[in-house]
């Protein structure tokens, strides 16, 4: 998938899985000071993501992604893997 | 003024470490995640330690259905309630002919008659005493309802009154529900129950009673329906949990306790000891951080939640046992408890040394 396309893919589930208004989403986006994101929906959201794609973030439990950008970061590095 | 002169606890009798029940969990869940070990991961974050469930492990992977799990709470609740409060008034010397009022609170089973009407055919009640069966009030009901039989024994100064709480979380399990908050309460929720003797203070166990209740505060925060409950579903009870609940800690706690203490003519640095209900670590964390409190004052939280996990309305009671097992003669505290609503409980509470 290309970045694009990751993004509208983020889009989707923040919207139905995560509950969240997306307008104006964009790789900036900080997914708690922005989206107002809580720990139930980070949960939600990487939980979604490897089901859908088939894949394994490999985020830091202790410095969780931040961004849009960092959450596409990392679904780029496992599809590399 | 009322009294609460006991507490007695028990814990459901099938104790497991977390990662036993983790395990457990995964063996039916893991093929629904494509990443096990983020879950895994999540539910050893939780910082519960150990559990303790109505049945055992493997008899939850062969139950289905809302019928199958509440005829088993009820089956469960009634042996596990009767011997705690045969405890309670065998250690209070008091027949369980003298209790005026039973009250019980619990959110995880529905028993029509309720819990204490069949505990009044498995103990010597008199057919005069009183019932206030209380559903619903989740994680607050520890300290709603001693507060609304500490309400009672104003009114009725003579009598002598049981709160009995009874929650077997285990048994609200849902297997086929994937969202997170289900994987937050399957990580979280204990099974225990506890009761509470109270009297009034013309009753002759009023000079024998351990704390003196002094007032209470309910406070309720509109709009907030979803922050946590029950969705009735077919399968049975299917939580609602969002992590608003320690933002509404944090914006809510301190401005009314505050508030209560200055009705009173306290201030928080009057407070020596709390009897918080441990709804989970962001929750502890939350309320410390609001209230600006010492690690002292939530150490007996803490320690429940670890070992017993968050046993909803029971919690703050064996909290209250716990703290009773040491002195507080002569100091002034506080019993907090937030749940479904979203709202709180709060009560102004002060030790005698139950010897007078």
């Amino acid at each position: 998938m290309k970045r694009t396309e990751i993004l509208e893919f983020l889009i989707r589930i923040l919207q139905e899985k995560c509950k969240i208004n997306v307008e104006n989403v964009s790789e900036s986006t900080k997914l708690v000071h922005d989206l107002r994101l809580d720990s139930v929906a980070l949960l939600t959201l990487s939980v979604e993501i490897e089901n859908q794609l088939q894949i394994v973030l490999l985020d830091d439990p202790e410095q969780p992604p931040e961004s849009v950008k960092e959450i596409i970061d990392l679904i780029c590095q496992a599809q590399e893997h | 003024m009322s009294l609460i002169h006991s507490v007695e606890t028990k814990l459901a009798p099938h104790c497991y470490s977390q990662e036993e029940i983790t395990r457990a969990l995964m063996s039916q869940w893991a093929s629904n995640y494509h990443n096990p070990e983020r879950i895994l991961r999540f539910q050893r974050n939780v910082l519960v330690g150990t559990r303790h469930l109505a049945l055992p492990l493997e008899q939850y992977k062969t139950m289905q259905g809302f019928e199958a799990y509440n005829s088993a709470w009820i089956e469960a609740a009634v042996p596990l309630t009767t011997e705690l409060v045969r405890t309670l008034l065998d250690h209070a010397e008091l027949d369980a002919a003298e209790i005026n009022l039973i009250a019980s609170t619990t959110v995880t089973g529905i028993a029509v008659p309720s819990i204490e009407a069949r505990l009044m055919n498995t103990l010597p009640f008199s057919r005069q005493t009183k019932r206030m069966p209380m559903m619903g009030l989740g994680c607050l009901g520890g300290v709603a309802g001693l507060n609304r039989v500490c309400d009672y024994l104003k009114a009725y100064p003579k009598h002598a009154a049981i709160l009995l709480s009874v929650e077997l979380c285990s048994l609200t399990h849902q297997s086929m529900d994937m969202s997170i908050p289900n994987l937050i309460a399957s990580g979280l929720f204990g099974d225990g129950c506890a009761a509470v003797l109270m009297v009034g203070e013309e009753h002759p166990l009023a000079t024998k009673s351990r704390l003196r209740w002094l007032d209470s505060r309910s406070a309720f925060f509109n709009g907030t329906e979803r922050v946590m409950g029950w969705d009735m579903v077919d399968s049975g009870f299917k939580v609602v949990l969002s992590s608003e609940v320690s933002q509404l800690v944090e914006q809510e706690l301190p401005s009314e306790l505050d508030d209560f203490l200055k009705c009173n003519n306290y201030s928080r640095s009057d407070l020596q000891f709390i009897v918080a209900h441990p709804g989970g670590p962001k929750v502890l964390t939350a309320m410390e951080t609001a209230l600006a409190l010492d690690e002292r004052f939530l150490e007996k939280s803490w320690r429940s939640l670890r070992e017993f996990g968050n046993m909803s309305s029971s919690s703050v009671l064996f909290v209250l046992k716990d703290t009773l097992e040491g002195s507080v003669a002569g100091q002034l505290g506080a019993m907090l408890a937030m749940g479904p609503g979203f709202c709180a409980e709060l009560n102004l509470i002060y030790g005698m040394d139950g010897s007078e």
